[in-house]
């Protein structure tokens, strides 16, 4: 079952583009709401994908409101952590993560928009 | 004592031929005594047979002043020394030791060289490549040590990392805007159905460079930047259905956010999800000129 293998993550290869990231959310901040590529997926059904809400949550952060970034997704958080640890090297150059992990968080993820939505 | 004139053996007094090599012999009184052949003042008589070897003619050259290794002419082998061979010492010839005699010096392998039976390595028993392949040649530098250029490998080739691929799909993109523009001012000019006229040329081209990657596993900007989509197994171009096939899946990679046009960032095999869902990688190969369609078609 692919749920229980391991997907290998090379850390190593990220540090620039974990820095671009932070570097990105900082200048989001200070740039007009709105501003960012449309999902397609919800442009087109309706519905959010699991990634709706990253863009605004990461903005909310870097601006000061912590409690709006994470209402808004709580991965945006997530990956703003992940990202300062990648690119001050703080952890190992390779992960592996069990898959069963990383597909509950993006359906973890995927409901709480969902609920925000009001799609259910 | 008479001695054969061909083989030099010595002949007895009733022999009418030689019991060495069979020539015939025959009886003359000149050659009937040893002491006559011995005598350098007492020739033999023209017309008898030759001398043995130990007659000495008057000038003639000593015994001593030919070579040991000289040959006889008819024979093939070295003449007896004069007065023929030394006897045996007292006591016969020593016996062999035991284990025999050495052999001589030369080529000979010595004792125990030859590896045990069953030393050999069993069929298959060899240790399976390392997992990920082998670096191309000539990464290997000539001064040893051996060290790995940058960048993933397949058993396919160099892994593209996702900075080449986001190039060469600009281009692609370039393209595809370029083809599509005079479509989109013939329809907003034209008005009314000709609206979508952009659209189709836009799929339109899309079918054509997916076509172009699954044939030949590039696409123009894939070519001007050098990269080539092969089939993670195969190793080879997946074929024009497929390559359209491959097209369509990009809209996973688009649909969540565009996060799968990420996922070559930060996976081992530097592939998008529509890779993964195709089983398809992206390699280096050297870069070519920009042109439309493939060279050679």
């Amino acid at each position: 079952m692919i749920a229980h293998t391991t997907y290998e993550v090379d850390v190593g290869r990220l540090r620039k583009p974990a820095a671009i990231f932070l570097a990105g959310g900082l200048l989001l901040a200070h740039l007009p709401a709105g501003v960012g590529l449309p999902c397609p997926m919800r442009s087109v059904t309706g519905v959010p994908c699991p990634f709706c809400g990253v863009t605004t949550s990461v903005r909310d952060t870097f601006g000061g409101h912590l409690r709006a970034g994470l209402a808004a997704a709580p991965l945006g958080l997530l990956l703003i952590a992940a990202a300062i640890v990648v690119a001050l090297r703080l952890g190992p150059p390779r992960m592996k993560l069990l898959r069963l992990i990383l597909i509950a968080a993006v359906v973890a993820e995927w409901s709480f928009e969902l609920l925000r939505f009001h799609v259910i | 004592m008479n001695y054969c004139s061909q083989c030099g053996s010595q002949l007895q007094p009733e022999d009418t031929a030689c019991r060495g090599c069979g020539r015939a012999v025959s009886a003359t009184p000149a050659a009937s005594s040893a002491g006559d052949f011995g005598t350098p003042s007492s020739p033999p008589p023209f017309g008898s047979p030759a001398p043995p070897a130990s007659y000495q003619p008057p000038g003639a050259i000593s015994p001593g002043a030919i070579s040991p290794g000289a040959m006889s002419m008819e024979s093939g082998y070295p003449p007896p020394p004069p007065g023929g061979y030394p006897p045996p010492p007292p006591g016969g010839y020593p016996p062999p030791p035991p284990g025999g005699y050495p052999p001589p010096g030369g080529n000979f392998p010595p004792p125990g060289g030859y590896p045990p039976p069953g030393g050999y390595p069993p069929p298959g028993g060899y240790p399976p490549p390392p997992p990920g392949g082998y670096p191309p040649p000539g990464a290997y530098p000539p001064g040893g040590g051996y060290v790995p250029p940058e960048g993933a490998y397949s058993p396919q080739g160099v892994l593209a990392d996702w900075g080449p691929r986001a190039l060469g799909l600009l281009i692609d993109w370039a393209v595809t805007i370029v083809v599509i523009i005079p479509f989109a001012i013939i329809g907003a000019v034209i008005g009314s159905g000709a609206i979508y006229l952009a659209d189709l040329a836009g799929i339109a081209v899309a079918i054509f460079l997916a076509v172009q990657v699954g044939q030949n596993g590039q696409s123009p900007g894939m070519r001007t930047i050098g990269l080539k989509c092969i089939g993670q197994t195969t190793g080879q171009p997946i074929g024009a259905g497929l390559g359209i096939v491959r097209a369509i899946a990009h809209l996973v990679d688009s649909i969540i956010c565009y996060v799968g046009w990420l996922f070559p960032l930060w996976d081992k095999n530097r592939q998008t999800l529509s890779d993964k869902i195709m089983s398809t990688v992206v390699i280096r190969v050297p870069p070519q000129k920009f042109t439309l369609m493939p060279p050679g078609a």
